[in-house]
């Protein structure tokens, strides 16, 4: 076995670069293949990454809310819920109010949604806005403040040319009992300026403290629009969501996939549809691999006589082949892999910059690479197994050389 | 026991192109006892490579049946010729063929490593047919490093170090200068001898086939009596 080994070595590399060229080339080629897949991969699961964190940050993995009733009371809601979920798998549940109003600049209008929390309680998904303000500060719970903070997305700061410190109105429609439709004012002043990672959130969405708001917004300090939960595994959104809807009464509850559902649909197809073409792509590197190794095996004609002269069975002539062979995947495929974590990591660093692809036409401020390890592995295992593949007519071929063909003549 | 090494009973061998037949070989018979050494003369074309890789069993015959010891060597399968070739067969060409990515020693082994046998026991073997053949210092030494003449000696080597029954040798000096023709011949007749093998030789040197003790020659395909 040591002497095929060795025999497989010394047959497949030679001590000059140009006798390689074709072993060396075909192991490019491989390694391309690779890395086309694994980049690709990578990328997708990025924006699906990407899209659902930007995603959970704002909406929480699971929304309940009453359908047709907007308002009900937290501790009754509290109390009717205890039984559905179980503390351990949540992580904060926050009760929140939504107001549609407008913003108005210097004759311009936006509608926006007002999203408010107790500042009690605000503590959570505030602070989870920490790290998306990109101007200014975060809301504090400053009494001294004789104006009432507002945190805006980046989009329509951009679009009223919103400043931090600035104060602007915001128009809320009211119906009163009797149906009559009137306004109310309430002056906000800019606190801080968000990037969601959303364009339409960016764009639509505004946050404020609900304590200085009861008056203005029509809602007490334990009523609420809904509940937000952000549980320890975001999967666990659908359990407790199938479990809500089999519930009587007027609850819905919506996760994170029913916010974009088609959208996660889309990627899920996109990535298997470039999983196929690009093995397709791993399928053409790997006739480059057979070509080679045919190559090398005429190169070794008279090699392979002169040892089953000296009585090398067939048999034997085959595994230096699959050794040269499984050589050939086994460098390739871990060369592509290597060369792909590179290539991430760097193509990482420009994308954080917002190169290549701008943001807005996938809906994302933000593009990032996520390696997924099950799918490296996967792209390995394939890459190997399709050079082995392809090494299988090589392999036919030795064996039927026969000694006298290569020792005839010179 | 047969009291012969090798015996070949009418063999015949033709090789077919474009649907016409070119026979080469036709009815040829011949017996190698057990020690004795043969040279095979002829023309160029005359059929001599050919009748020497079926004695060798690299080739087949279309016709006719080899026997070695009594063995028929028709009905081995591919593994079992490959042992029979490895443990009694050793083979020395015109063109050498050593492998150039291995040095003289490891050349040498190349037919010891295939048999599994202990290592040691090969080195030691090896180094004694070098220092036989006069290339003790050689051994490192990889092909593009020698001689032909040099090469050829290890290619010698390299046939006996199984301590084969049959040296089968075809042109072996084919390459080489006068000088180095009758040294390279005589080593290895001696060598064979000291090894108790037998040999086959083919040339188309009349003056080396002078100082063999049998001398057969081939003309279209067949044994021919020697018109000089
Ligand atoms: N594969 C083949 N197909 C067709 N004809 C072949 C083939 N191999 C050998 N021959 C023919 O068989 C004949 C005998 O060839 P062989 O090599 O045995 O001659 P030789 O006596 O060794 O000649 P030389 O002294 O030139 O080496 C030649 O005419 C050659 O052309
Ligand atoms: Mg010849």
């Amino acid at each position: 076995m040591k002497l095929l080994i060795s025999l497989s070595f010394k047959f497949l590399w030679k001590k000059s670069f140009w006798g390689n060229i074709s072993t060396i080339l075909s192991l490019v080629g491989l390694c391309l293949g690779s890395v086309c897949l694994i980049v690709t991969l990578s990328l997708i699961n990025g924006y699906e990454y990407s899209l659902k964190k930007s995603v959970y940050d704002v909406s929480g993995h699971l929304i309940v809310d009453k359908l047709g009733r907007p308002i009900f009371d937290n501790q009754k809601f509290k109390n009717e819920f205890s039984e559905v979920f179980d503390p351990k798998d949540i992580v904060e549940e926050v009760p929140f109010v939504l107001r549609e109003g407008l913003v108005a600049k210097e004759g311009q209008v936006r509608g926006v949604v007002l999203q408010l929390q107790a500042a009690s309680k605000s503590g959570a998904l505030f602070s989870r806005l920490n790290k998306k303000i990109i101007k200014g500060k975060n809301l504090s719970t400053d009494p001294e403040s004789e104006n009432v903070g507002i945190l805006v997305g980046a989009g329509l700061a951009k679009s009223l040319k919103l400043e931090i410190g600035e104060v602007f109105p915001f128009i809320l429609p009211y119906v009163s009992e009797s149906g009559d439709i009137s306004r109310k004012l309430q002056k906000f002043e800019l606190v801080g300026i968000l990037d969601l990672g959303q364009h339409d959130l960016n764009h639509r969405f505004v946050f404020s403290d609900l304590n200085p708001l009861v008056e203005f917004s029509g809602f007490s300090l334990n009523q609420s629009t809904g509940v937000r939960y952000f549980f320890k595994d975001p999967n666990k959104a659908l359990i407790y969501q199938s479990k809500i809807q089999k519930l009587k009464g007027f609850f819905s509850a919506r996760t994170w996939k029913d916010a974009h559902r088609t959208l996660f649909h889309a990627i899920e197809y996109e990535k298997q549809i470039l999983f196929i073409v690009l093995s397709l792509m791993l399928l053409i590197a790997s006739f480059n691999a057979a070509s080679s190794m045919f190559l090398n095996l005429m190169n070794h004609t008279k090699q392979f006589s002169l040892l089953k002269s000296i009585g090398l069975s067939s048999f034997k002539v085959n595994i230096i082949c699959l050794i040269q062979a499984v050589i050939l995947a086994a460098v390739g495929s871990l060369l592509g892999v290597v060369i792909s974590l590179a290539i991430i990591s760097g193509l990482g660093a420009l994308l954080k910059g917002g190169y290549i692809i701008p943001p807005v036409v996938y809906k994302l401020s933000q593009i990032n690479l996520v390696v997924e390890f099950g799918d490296v592995f996967l792209v390995f295992l394939m890459s190997v197994f399709v050079a082995l593949l392809a090494s299988i007519g090589p392999i036919r071929m030795a064996s039927k050389i026969k000694p006298v063909e290569g020792l005839k003549y010179e | 026991m047969s009291d012969y090494l090798l015996k070949a009973e009418s063999i015949s061998k033709s090789y077919f192109s474009d649907h016409r037949r070119l026979p080469v070989l036709n009815s040829v018979d011949l017996t190698i006892q057990k020690g004795e050494s043969v040279v095979i003369t002829g023309e160029s074309g005359a059929g001599k490579s050919t009748l020497l890789q079926i004695l060798g069993t690299l080739d087949t015959p279309t016709e006719g049946k080899i026997y070695f010891e009594d063995q028929n060597l028709a009905t081995m399968d591919d593994y079992h010729l490959s042992q029979f070739r490895n443990l009694n067969l050793g083979f020395v060409f015109q063109f050498h063929y050593l492998l150039e990515e291995f040095t003289a020693l490891e050349n040498i082994l190349l037919a010891w490593k295939i048999s599994g046998q202990n290592l040691d026991l090969g080195r030691q073997k090896a180094l004694g047919l070098l220092s036989e053949v006069g290339l003790l210092d050689r051994a490192e030494h990889y092909p593009s490093q020698m001689s032909g003449g040099e090469q050829q000696r290890i290619a010698i080597c390299r046939a006996l170090v199984m301590s084969p029954k049959l040296v089968l040798a075809d042109e072996p000096t084919g390459n080489l200068d006068h000088n180095n023709t009758h040294q390279v011949a005589d080593l290895m007749k001696s060598l064979v001898q000291n090894h108790n093998a037998s040999l086959i030789v083919v040339t188309h040197d009349l003056q080396l086939a002078q100082t063999f003790p049998k001398h057969l020659h081939l003309r279209d395909g067949r044994w021919a009596p020697l018109i000089s």
